[in-house]
């Protein structure tokens, strides 16, 4: 039958999935980062803004929590919990010192409370994602040991995924403590526009993944893998 | 039209599918009896590499079976919940011998998992039935007025939205749900989950009436055959629209009681696929 000839019925369609997939950056706000590399973080995170909320589906299943590492020893919630469609990219400043460790193990615990909530308002979600970007080695290594551990048994049990991001990070070991027999991806040329649209790709990927799919995102070119 | 029924449906390959050009890895199949109705919506696996065969053989395979037991007039499946479990079992059993068989004689070795897929059925004559359910995707029964959700079948998720579970699995037999439908059920919906997020309202348990009414409205007139009707479907999961929600493939079966006709034997499935 010709398609032209086949009725419209005239339904009316809207969007009833509650399907989250949270999404938390933890991002290196330390005295290293300051000038253009922070500059163009702080543009990375407009452009996930920007191409998250022209995704018709992923903005309204992903949700964001911003962390940031620096001043003296602190973790900051630059925007709590959002819905990509109502974030608004936060400004990161650079100074101060790297706590990573304090940082994951805010980030697992916020992902558990969080996790919690969706239970209780019977909201689906998908495994929950932690991007960890920066530039050096965190400076809270006992805590970054004892969180490293916790986060390879949280991705044992399949509660999380974890992906480090270098930027020119010279001593990867510590970064590796989270991806044992794995790979850390290490960001050339300060491309942060390519790690954002990577980024944004991924979640947007996984926001809509269906069960038994495998999600697949290109890594482009500015993001190596260093074994 | 079929008998005391008239059953119509669709699947829709989801823009997912069309952009990596794979094919649609849902089905479905459905038969009347005399006024008993057999329908099933099978969703295969996107990591599948088989899924759509999965889907394909256990739609068809089991509709079959059943069919087979109701025309034998072996009808102990309709009294009781356990009845239909043993003999569900038995067929599933079967279903996966052959998809082993079959992948064997065409020298492919593959394995159960490279056809995981979804089980969606119902088994109904006036007066009562079941639906039958291993993973996601759902079943409604609605009462003659469609005021009332007088039976639901929800889908099965791991802790995740993206995991479900599969006839195809080593232990299918602790996922095979049966739930029971009251003689009040008049109209049925079945779906894969590609479809849910748009025909069920937010609670995700009942229909949404801004899509469940225009169609329903369209399909129970009496001047829409059905071919027409599951093209007119078609194109509707296969909107735009429909995926801008939802990118996996989406399928739907309705079907409405209609007033009872002179008895006839009438085996027939009008299959749309895109």
């Amino acid at each position: 039958m010709n398609v032209n000839n086949i009725p419209d019925i005239p339904v009316d369609f809207i969007d009833n999935s509650d399907q989250r997939t949270l999404c938390v950056l933890v991002l290196d706000g330390s005295g290293s980062m300051s000038g253009q590399k922070i500059n163009a973080l702080n543009a990375g995170l407009v452009s996930l803004q920007n191409s998250l909320q022209k995704d018709t589906v992923a903005r309204g299943r992903v949700r964001l929590l911003i962390l940031r590492v620096g001043d003296s020893n602190a973790v900051t919630v630059e925007s709590d919990w959002t819905d990509a469609i109502n974030f608004t990219a936060p400004t990161i400043l650079a100074n101060g010192t790297t706590p990573l460790g304090k940082a994951l193990n805010l980030a697992m615990d916020k992902i558990d409370e969080e996790k919690n909530n969706m239970r209780n308002a019977g909201v689906a979600y998908t495994r929950p994602l932690v991007w960890i970007i920066t530039d050096g080695e965190p400076t809270d290594m006992l805590e970054w040991e004892t969180a490293a551990s916790r986060s390879v048994n949280y991705m044992r049990d399949k509660k999380i995924q974890i992906y480090c991001i270098g930027v020119e990070v010279t001593d990867l070991a510590p970064l590796k403590l989270t991806q044992p027999g794995s790979y850390i991806l290490q960001l050339a040329n300060l491309d942060f526009s390519e790690l954002f649209n990577f980024l944004s790709a991924s979640v947007s990927s996984v926001s809509k993944a269906t069960p038994g799919a495998n999600v697949q995102v290109t890594v482009p070119q500015a993001l190596t893998i260093a074994a | 039209m079929h008998g005391t029924w008239k059953v119509v449906g669709a699947s829709a390959r989801g823009e997912a599918h069309i952009k990596s050009e794979l094919p649609c890895q849902d089905h479905h199949h459905f038969e009347v009896f005399n006024d008993i109705l057999v329908a099933i919506v099978c969703d295969g696996a996107g990591s599948a590499s088989h899924s759509d065969q999965g889907a394909r053989m256990g739609s068809e395979y089991l509709t079959n079976a059943l069919i087979e037991e109701v025309r034998s007039q072996r009808v102990n499946m309709f009294q009781e919940e356990a009845a239909l479990r043993e003999l569900l079992e038995i067929k599933i059993q079967e279903l996966r011998a052959q998809l082993l068989f079959q992948s064997k004689v065409n020298t492919s070795q593959l394995d159960l998992s490279s056809f995981h897929a979804t089980i969606v059925g119902l088994l109904f004559r006036p007066g009562g039935g079941f639906f039958f359910h291993i993973g996601d995707g759902a079943a409604l029964a609605l009462n003659a007025d469609h005021t009332d959700t007088v039976a639901f079948s929800a889908p099965e998720n791991g802790e995740f939205a993206d995991q479900t579970y599969f006839y195809t699995i080593d232990n299918w037999k602790e996922h095979l749900r049966i739930t029971t439908i009251s003689e009040q059920a008049h109209t049925f919906l079945l779906m894969s989950d590609g479809t849910m997020p748009f025909c069920l309202n937010r609670s995700q348990r009942h229909v949404e009436p801004r899509f469940f009414h225009p169609v329903n409205q369209y399909l129970v007139q009496n001047d829409v055959s059905t071919d027409i009707g599951s093209q007119a479907l078609l194109k509707t999961l296969s909107s735009d629209r429909a995926n801008s929600i939802s990118k996996d493939d989406k399928t739907l079966v309705w079907a409405s009681a209609i007033t009872r006709m002179p008895t006839t034997t009438v085996s027939d499935s009008v299959l749309v696929h895109s």
